[in-house]
């Protein structure tokens, strides 16, 4: 691999090649190669400093690697940490970068929003570059840079920025580089830094450095000790744990879907979206997995994130609830196209917002009852004005569960009567109703069961497909759809109906492709949205547990064991998978690895 | 454009930070720039300041009693202390890169910097600065 010292990376890497760093407000993208392509600060929704994942040439990075020669990398997590270490191995030596963001612990403390990049040498000598290439607000803002004596400070009308070294750095186009040796026993430091306008940089002693090194790994250590699992696949359970908790931002509890936007459904297609907000829809498999694994600070966080959006009114709006919401719970999602970005390999458009938040989709409210009933079953019983609030909520979905809507997968073609937001409209009244009978709650029962039986009858009758033998998508179709899979995950109906199990066998001739899954057939259902995709990782997590529930173990792990080895060198998931196991979509994505520790658990009980 | 370039230049420095474009190109018209080869000696310790220096380009180490202390680098300066006590400098220039400085003589020092006092107040800030990381308990 050679590399060059321009202002552009040479190419796109796969986006499976990188790594994820984070401080609980955001996180930054570390190449395979030393590359930073996609951080924003500071927060995940900021606008980018380095999207070079979305534009080689205008997108920004931060690069880290040796000079020049031939040379290869691993890459790695410092054991159960969120340190990434890459490491650059050659015939001259060996040296290594590790990445990091200091999470700040105090509450109320101003959060620095430090990312740290410290380079140790191990064998031999190595001759390093490291450039630095910011390009504010999405490549839309110009910057000026000041060198001082220990860094550089870069003005953005939106933000200042500073490298701050002992080593010296030159000026590079608009931004800097710095070439350096490092022998075994060195090491260098770069901090990149949000500051105040005036701010003046200065040097980190190596004591300071390896206080704030010690101070991360025992953070993010201390962390998950708190997991109770202890199952098989304990390190990949675990590695998805430590993703959740990066994507989560901390000051409101919030997960973030994604903390990208605009990677790819499929290479060059148009499908790219903004995943840097907070989907109801996640919220009930956050919060189960969360609890699942003993995280119930975290659990209780996202709790209390989702209970202050149904307390909310909406102005304007009819439904209690929006698709997804800002990360502190704002509305305003607004879709915007980039059009001065390629897009990650040539993938137009990029956007920033997401529009789906204006969709009507009912199944939001039978995931979010389904989490306000985990919460108050396995760690605190509701309050009254959050019951309050919920009676409001499940009676709206009463009156109004018997409408066509966009559905889970977002669809752009037309609202239909889709079988899966039925199915979630069931859990939403129905999980209400084991509430309130087991807490003795007030409650319109007799109300709220008549709504419970229609939707199981209109599902029973008109989602299920005589001829085809099966649940389909919605009830103007044949068509198959991976969503049903969750039916006898919310006990809908028994894993062993006759009815359940002709449609498991039906989704696995027609949907599943060598163990993964699509989310349907795109040329039988067109959904108003061009181009191609890859299989839903989700999904085949879902079948997982949906095939572990039915008794078909050995399947479930086979399937499961294989869908491991489409996880990236350090246990990430994109959305979804490719042809050719190429990672696809929005990186790394929370609702794949909710689902990987649902179906691990799952299948982990079900094995004994 | 040689002056623009030059002022663009300067404009980099943090010292010049909160300058206009106007008044950079004023800065770059009225200061010459000095190169320096690599190897050779800027200051040597003991010697009577002969200005103060602002790095544009390049690299000097920082030598006293011939043990490296520092290295500085684009932004950085140094002489002020000689110029502004009227005394011999306290260290050995030596340049690690070729070297491209702004000087400021020592008898033009005190008025280009009353002339300027948001250079001055950045480069009161680098001394701040330089105290605290000499001495972090330092306020």
């Amino acid at each position: 691999m050679n590399m060059q010292n321009g202002t552009a990376l040479p190419g796109y890497l796969p986006i499976a090649e990188h790594g994820i760093i984070g401080d609980l407000h955001t996180v930054a993208l570390v190449g395979t190669d030393g590359s930073i392509d996609w951080y924003c600060c500071p927060a995940f929704d900021s606008p980018s400093v380095f999207a070079a994942i979305l534009d080689r040439v205008r997108g920004g990075f931060y690069r880290i690697a040796p000079a020049a020669g031939d040379w290869t990398t691993k890459q790695l997590y410092l054991p159960d940490t969120n340190v990434l270490i890459t490491r650059y191995l050659s015939p001259a030596g060996v040296a290594e970068v590790q990445d990091f963001m200091p999470v700040e612990r105090v509450r109320g403390r101003v959060h620095r929003h430090r990312l740290i990049r410290r380079v140790l040498g191990i064998r031999g000598q190595m001759n390093m570059l490291l450039n630095l290439q910011p390009r504010f607000d999405y490549g839309r803002d110009e910057h000026r840079e000041f060198f001082y004596e220990n860094g550089v400070v870069f003005r953005a009308p939106s933000i200042c920025m500073a490298l701050e070294t002992a080593l010296p750095l030159q000026p590079d186009g608009s931004g800097l580089r710095c070439g350096f040796t490092i022998e075994p026993g060195q090491s260098a430091t770069f901090v990149l830094e949000q500051v105040p306008e005036t701010y003046v940089p200065r040097r980190y002693s190596e004591e300071e450095t390896k206080e704030a090194f010690e101070s991360t790994v025992e953070y993010w250590r201390g962390w998950l000790a708190q997991s109770r699992y202890q199952g098989r696949w304990r390190e990949m359970v675990h590695r998805s744990a430590l993703t959740l908790k990066l994507l989560t931002y901390a000051p409101t509890g919030a997960i973030v879907a994604a903390p990208t936007t605009s990677l790819p459904e499929a290479i060059g297609g148009g499908r790219n979206w903004d995943y840097r907000y907070t989907w109801i829809r996640d919220a009930a498999f956050s919060i189960y997995a969360l609890l699942r694994l003993g995280f119930t600070e975290e659990a209780a966080a996202f709790m209390d994130w989702l209970t202050q959006r149904f307390s909310e009114p909406r102005p304007g709006a009819s439904d209690p609830l929006q698709v997804l919401y800002d990360i502190r719970g704002g509305f305003d999602l607004k879709e915007q196209i980039l059009p001065h970005l390629e897009g990650y390999r040539g993938s137009a458009p990029v956007r920033i917002g997401n529009e789906a938040a204006d969709q009507l989709q009912l199944d939001i409210y039978g995931e979010l009852i389904d989490s306000v009933y985990l919460f108050d079953k396995y760690a605190s019983p509701i309050g009254h004005d959050a019951w309050s609030d919920l009676c409001r909520v499940v009676d709206w979905i009463a009156d109004h569960w018997d409408q066509a809507d966009e559905g889970v997968w977002e669809v752009r073609g037309g609202r239909q009567r889709f079988t899966y937001s039925r199915l979630m409209s069931w859990v939403a009244v129905e999980r209400a109703i084991r509430m309130a009978t087991r807490r003795g709650l007030p409650a319109e029962l007799s109300r709220w069961q008549s709504t419970r039986d229609e939707i199981y009858h209109q599902i029973m009758r008109k989602g299920w497909h005589s001829e085809r033998q099966a649940f389909v998508q919605h009830y103007e179709t044949e068509v198959l759809d991976a969503s049903v899979l969750l039916m006898p995950l919310v006990k809908f109906i028994a894993p062993g109906d006759r009815r359940w199990l002709s449609t498991l066998d039906a989704i696995t001739s027609e949907l599943v492709s060598d163990s993964l899954v699509y989310r349907y057939n795109i040329e039988a259902s067109p959904d108003g949205l061009e181009g191609d995709e890859g299989t839903f990782s989700i999904c085949t997590f879902w079948y997982v547990e949906a095939l572990a529930r039915a008794g078909r173990l050995d399947e479930a792990r086979l399937v499961f064991e294989k869908m491991l080895t489409y996880a990236n060198h350090l246990g990430l998931y994109a959305e979804e998978i490719g042809l050719t196991g190429e990672a696809l979509g929005n990186f790394p994505q929370a609702f794949t690895h909710l689902a990987l520790i649902s179906a691990a658990y799952c299948l982990d009980r079900k094995l004994g | 454009m040689v002056a623009g370039d030059a002022a663009s230049r300067l404009g980099r420095l943090g010292i010049f930070a909160d300058l206009t474009d106007a008044e950079l190109g004023d800065l770059a018209a009225e200061l010459g720039e000095q190169s320096f080869p690599e190897g050779g000696w800027v200051l040597r310790q003991g010697e009577l300041g002969s200005g103060l220096f602002i790095i544009v380009e390049g690299e000097a180490g920082v030598l006293v009693n011939d043990e490296e202390r520092a290295i500085l680098t684009t932004g950085s300066f140094f002489g002020e202390a000689s110029v502004l006590l009227a005394e011999p400098v306290m260290a050995d220039i030596v340049v690690r890169r070729p070297l491209r400085c702004l000087v400021i003589p020592p008898e033009r020092a005190e008025s280009f910097l009353v002339a300027h006092p948001r250079v001055m107040f950045r480069m009161f800030q680098t001394e701040a600065r330089r105290l605290r990381t000499a001495d972090p308990e330092r306020d």
